[in-house]
């Protein structure tokens, strides 16, 4: 943007010196002419061109400089055009010159600032420069746009020139102001105002959004949508053209009321600055008399960042009247209407029925209550679903609230739903105005479980009354205790040693007790207990015995073994020693309690036994079996006999 | 004359028990006048004292819980529970403290074991020496009437009710081995280990309870139902 084309420095009385001239605005005309009518030393003019990073992701910016060293004559600005896939902004030019033992050496740096849009590996380059009058080619460079690095956000609108750090007096706040204002200075308690962001600006500006949000406190807030409200339209003010846009819109609830102040915030914007306006390239052009071919396209121009604040604005909220205030009313303000509908008019008791209430209109529709249904005694009533649907598309607040209650009605019968009754403040008429919704008749027929439920008494008998579930009416802890007794919360009684003590000694009366009953019940010779209890034990194991010996075929073993079994069985549990066992014994020890049958079997066991282990004959190995089974059949059924 | 002496008796015992109770007493006027913490400090003056009932726990923590304090109001109600766990008073209020809680933390035990939550560790222990008196006892009748035929069949009863009852303590005993803590803080955050350096691990937030399984000077280490844990400062929570 800023032109400075002092070509040389007078060798004489001049210091060596290096001087950056950056932006160089404030460079004052006596140091510009002093510079204009200097001569150059001979050097040899080279230029190059370098970009502050090779590889860069989408949304991300380089800076490129074209660097001329040694120029002589006026250089003018290389012809920088459009680069495919990149936006550009000039950012400037700055010139350093020395002179070293008088020799004067020189650097004329561009810089531009690219922001990359698209991915590839991209040539900047070549452009021209015109030093002298003669052109110059600037060596191409080469950089790869990478698809957005890790981490990196993609920045919105490819539009996003980088703030400099620039101060904000560059532009001044005629150029570009806002004004945030209210549709009405008075408005009832939820009723709407409606605040909008003026932006008035001459130049090419870019809104970004909100530095500082407004100060919103007693309001309910409706942002409406931004494609809404940006509208440009033209204005002379002072003699000046502006371009306006309304950039934000923000319908405002009041909740109370009573005179509110609203801090509007701060916008911040883009303000976008031409080269043509500029004060240095008015004076270049004609003191240089020059505007050649290199004069700079019109996208090179420097962008600045300019916040925009505004007065607070100040609106008067009035509550609302209190004559003719309907008894249904609940706060609505607007302008509604409202509807009330049934999903089935036939059902049978015990059925669920929808009844569903719709206010729409406009207004504050999300803090709009719905009336609720009327009490009904033959209905059990369930509140169910409830839904707000607010639209902002036409500039107003306006949408619609469904609540859905479900009726289960208890009897058959023909009902009516009545009518409900909705109003709200109409803040155009000023008034409060009443609805009423419509009213629906259910017809209930008998249902299946309603039958069983309630029983026709015949008639004149009593009929039991309608019963009712107690009904919560709200949540809270139960009252407090009154009386206060029992046991304190302390140590457990697990964790005290008494209590083990305690059971230390149950124990030991326990075990103590038991031995000595136990030692007592030997000493006393009470051996038949012992041997009653162990008969069945002892037998079963002589038998197993047996079953081996009876495998092996070893007959002599078998017999003396079964012999052992059956006659220590029936020792032990009639406690006789094993010579008195016979069957006589047998039989008049287990009296009748023991069955012919079994008696009889035992009988011819015993006989058995004694013929096989005495007249040792017969070694059939199936009589054998036949005396095992015998032998098992008896044992398990006079178990079963009781002897004592 | 004998009315007297009765008079005197009654008198008493009803003056010992004014003497624990007019704090208490005073405690739910205070409370039903709005004054809660006047009410709290005579609760707690009460529990400091080792006369720390059911019901005083219970009371104290319907005061926290209207002063708002949801973290030792729930630690007032664990307490209240453990003396007296089938107090539906208490469990309802419980409940109710539970449902506005921030943390969904399932502290149901698994399986039959929510059975354990109805009884209280005194009364398991209790039934356990009972059981073990009758089997004494049993022990005792067999000993001085050994012929009765009706000996074997109590003693197995009473042998399985011996058995039963040692393992709900055990039971029982592994649900309050460990003593646990309340978050009394809004927010707290739960770190891997004892010291602010250590890493985050979740956060925990008024109310929520959990076990203590390790502790340092100044941090418990909690055990949440999930098997996770972390660390905590012991100010910020409150044992139950």
């Amino acid at each position: 943007m800023s032109k400075k084309t002092g070509n040389g420095v007078r060798p004489q009385g001049v210091r060596p010196l290096l001087k950056r001239f950056l932006r160089n605005r404030g460079l004052t005309p006596v140091v510009l002419a002093f510079l204009l009518f200097s001569t150059v030393a001979h050097a040899d003019v080279s230029i190059e061109s370098s970009v502050s990073r090779a590889r860069l992701g989408i949304g991300e910016e380089l800076t490129y400089d074209i660097i001329v060293t040694n120029a002589q004559g006026r250089i003018s600005k290389p012809n920088f055009t459009q680069i495919e896939g990149f936006s550009s902004y000039s950012q400037g030019q700055s010139q350093e010159i020395s002179i070293v033992n008088g020799q004067s050496s020189s650097r004329s740096i561009f810089s531009y600032v690219l922001i990359a849009n698209s991915e590839g590996k991209k040539m900047i380059g070549s452009f021209q420069v015109n030093i002298g009058g003669k052109d110059y080619a600037v060596p191409p460079v080469e950089v790869e746009v990478v698809r957005s690095p890790a981490g990196a956000q993609p920045s919105g609108p490819v539009y996003s020139p980088p703030p400099r750090a620039l101060p904000g007096r560059e532009v001044r706040n005629e150029d570009i102001f806002v004004k945030a204002w209210l549709d009405k200075d008075q408005v009832y308690v939820n009723e709407p105002a409606t605040l909008t962001y003026t932006v008035y600006t001459r130049l090419s500006a870019t809104y970004k959004g909100f530095d500082k949000e407004p100060a919103t406190t007693g309001f309910w807030v409706e942002d409406f949508p931004p494609e809404m409200t940006a509208k440009k339209t033209e204005q002379f003010i002072g003699g000046q053209r502006y371009v306006v846009a309304d950039v934000r819109k923000l319908a405002l609830f009041p909740t109370q009321a009573g005179v509110f102040t609203i801090d509007p915030g701060t916008l911040s914007t883009v303000v976008e600055v031409r080269q043509q306006n500029d004060f240095d390239s008015f004076f270049s052009y004609n003191i240089f008399g020059r505007r050649g071919g290199s004069f700079p396209p019109a996208f090179v121009s420097q962008v600045f960042s300019k916040s925009l604040s505004t007065e607070p604005v100040t609106v008067t909220v009035k509550a609302l009247p209190e004559t003719g205030r309907p008894e249904s009313f609940s706060g609505a303000v607007g302008e509604y209407a409202i509807e009330s509908s049934i999903d089935k008019r036939h059902l049978e008791a015990g059925d669920p029925v929808t009844f569903r209430v719709r206010v729409s209109g406009r207004g504050n529709i999300n803090t709009v209550q719905t009336p609720p249904p009327a009490a009904m005694e033959d209905f059990r009533i369930y509140d169910s679903a409830s839904s707000a649907n607010v639209r902002k598309e036409r500039l107003v607040v306006e949408g619609e609230k469904t609540t859905e209650t479900v009726l289960v009605p208890r009897k058959p019968g023909t009902y009516t739903i009545p009518p409900l009754e909705f109003s709200f403040f109409d803040p155009k008429t000023e008034s409060y105005r009443e609805l009423l919704t419509s009213e629906h008749k259910l017809d209930v027929r008998p249902g299946r479980a309603e039958d069983e439920e309630a029983p026709q008494g015949a008639p004149g008998a009593l009929l039991p009354a309608e019963k009712q579930d107690v009904i919560l009416m709200g949540r809270d802890v139960r009252y407090l205790k009154t009386v206060s007794g029992g046991p304190v919360d302390g140590a457990p009684v697990h964790r005290r040693g008494a209590y083990w003590l305690l059971n230390a000694l149950w124990l030991a009366a326990w075990a103590g007790f038991a031995f000595a009953a136990s030692r007592r019940a030997a000493e006393n010779g009470d051996i038949s207990g012992l041997r009653y209890r162990r008969s069945h034990r002892l037998a079963r194991r002589h038998l197993k015995k047996a079953a081996e010996y009876l495998k092996k075929g070893d007959h002599d073993a078998f017999y003396a073994e079964t012999s052992r079994s059956v006659y220590g069985y029936f020792a032990d549990k009639l406690n006789l020693s094993a010579q008195d066992v016979s069957a006589e014994r047998v039989e008049a020890l287990a009296g009748d309690r023991a069955e012919p049958q079994l008696t009889s079997e035992i009988r011819d066991l015993f006989h058995a036994l004694s013929f096989g282990r005495f007249a040792s004959v017969d070694k059939n190995e199936e009589r054998m079996q036949q005396v095992y089974e015998q032998a098992d059949r008896a044992i398990t059924r006079f178990e079963k006999v009781k002897i004592k | 004359m004998r009315h007297l002496v009765l008079l005197f008796g009654l008198l008493a015992a009803t003056a010992t028990l004014a003497d624990n109770s007019t704090a208490f007493v005073e405690g739910g006027a205070r409370y039903q006048a709005g004054d809660f913490k006047g009410a709290a400090a005579l609760y707690e003056s009460l529990v400091d004292a080792g006369l720390g009932t059911a019901d005083v726990h219970y009371n104290l923590g319907n005061v926290y819980f209207r002063l708002g304090l949801e973290g030792k109001a729930l630690a007032a109600y664990e307490r209240a529970l453990r003396v007296r766990p089938r107090d539906a008073d208490a469990l309802w209020n419980r409940e109710l403290l539970k449902s506005v809680l921030a943390d969904r933390i399932e502290s149901r035990p698994p399986g039959w074991l929510v059975w354990l939550e109805a009884v209280s560790i005194d009364e398991l222990a209790r039934v356990f020496s009972a059981a073990l008196c009758l089997c004494a006892l049993l022990a005792v009748g067999g000993y001085f009437k050994p012929g009765a035929r009706a000996w074997r069949p109590l003693r197995t009863v009473a042998l399985l009710l011996l058995l039963a009852a040692a393992a709900l303590f055990a039971g029982k005993w592994s649900q309050v081995k460990d003593p646990r803590a309340v978050v009394i803080e809004k927010e707290v955050t739960a770190r891997y280990g004892p010291s602010v350096r250590e890493s985050r691990a979740f956060v925990l937030h008024e109310g929520a309870l959990a076990r203590v399984t390790d502790q340092t000077d100044e941090w418990y280490r909690l055990m949440l139902p999930g098997r996770q844990s972390g660390w905590v400062p012991k100010n910020s929570t409150e044992l139950v």
